[in-house]
């Protein structure tokens, strides 16, 4: 009986979930899918803001992932517009890994320009996990509160764009517009920040375009 | 709460460089969580704790959690500095855009085992 020893390892625990992602990434480059990751906290408005992107993506073929503990729900709002939608339930994990989306997209036979991925409801756990996408948005509405970023920051560190949505209700709540953005700002320079409400139909077609644009330059890039 | 998910990631990971080494039990774990990796510490070790009961060749496993301070590189000057809180403001030319280089992951840094 012996005992071995191994120091300076640095083995990230998160290995086996950065090769599934890799893995998912290189299949998605050869295919030119483009993946945007959505997070949030429940009721931040995910699935609304995903219908109103839809009516300016009916061109492409596009699928939406949604990673849900319970119900089909949101999966059933998605069809109804007319998009395939496939619910991915998580039986009580809050938060989706790519092995989950490993195991999803096996079974997809078609090609898809746009993958859309609803994550679980929740503004901490979603943020660790890489699901090989191209994008990832961070999501927060007015009647969550101003004091959000810098209170889940690994959420903003890790996005490419803050999308703070229900801005038609900052008439009735109080929240400090430019100073969520400025928080926001101070963890992740680099963010782009979106004004929007799905109910009044504000700042969706910007966001949109950005997707659109930051698809193009990746195409060129690969 | 991530911290099953990823206290399993840790024992997943850590059985496999047992069976790599022809191991019999793992003796001791050094992990480093990083400050900013969104994690909490005393869960990871409270799951370990439970989980590790589990399974025979780590019920005699001991972990150790050390907290990893954020160091960042700045993009401008290459200048590499330890943040205390965001924003990350290079002491040195005032640049806030900045590459991560430690205190976002969680890192198994030891492993001792008995062969």
């Amino acid at each position: 009986m012996g005992e071995i020893k191994f120091e300076n390892l640095s083995i990230p625990i998160l290995k086996a979930n950065e090769l599934i992602a890799n893995k998912l990434r290189e299949k998605w480059d050869k295919e030119k899918t483009f993946v945007i990751n959505f997070i949030s906290s429940p009721g931040a408005g995910k699935t609304s803001l995903i219908e109103k992107i839809l009516n300016y993506f009916k061109e492409f073929k596009l699928i939406v992932l949604v990673g849900d503990i319970e119900t089909e729900r949101d999966a059933e709002r998605i069809r109804k517009k007319g998009f395939e939608s496939i619910q991915i339930i998580t039986g009580g994990a809050c938060h989706l890994e790519a092995v989950m989306i490993e195991q999803v997209i096996s079974k997809l036979k078609n090609r898809y320009d746009f993958i859309f991925i609803e994550n679980v409801g929740n503004l901490v756990c979603p943020s660790v996990y890489n699901l090989g996408e191209n994008l990832r948005f961070t999501l927060l509405s007015v009647p969550e509160g101003d004091d959000k970023p810098k209170k889940y920051p690994r959420a903003f560190l890790t996005s490419n764009a803050f999308i703070i949505t229900k801005i038609d209700l900052l008439t009735y709540l109080p929240f400090d517009l430019e100073n969520v953005k400025k928080e926001a700002k101070e963890i992740n320079p680099s963010l782009k920040i979106f004004e929007t409400s799905a109910l009044k139909e504000i700042g969706i077609e910007e966001v949109c375009n950005f997707i659109k644009e930051e698809r193009e330059n990746w195409i060129k890039r690969i | 709460m991530h911290e099953y998910s990823l206290t399993l990631n840790l024992i997943e990971t850590l059985d496999e460089e047992r069976i790599k080494n022809n191991a019999k039990k793992l003796k001791k774990i050094s992990l480093k969580i990083g400050k900013f990796s969104g994690v909490e510490p005393i869960l990871i070790f409270h799951c370990f704790e439970i989980l590790k009961k589990e399974k025979e060749e780590f019920k005699e496993a001991e972990l150790q959690i050390e907290i990893e301070n954020p160091q960042v590189k700045c993009k401008n000057c290459g200048n590499v500095f330890e943040p205390e809180d965001f924003p990350f403001i290079c002491p040195n030319c005032g640049n806030i855009y900045n590459e991560m280089i430690k205190g976002f992951d969680i890192i198994i840094e030891k492993i001792e085992m008995e062969i």
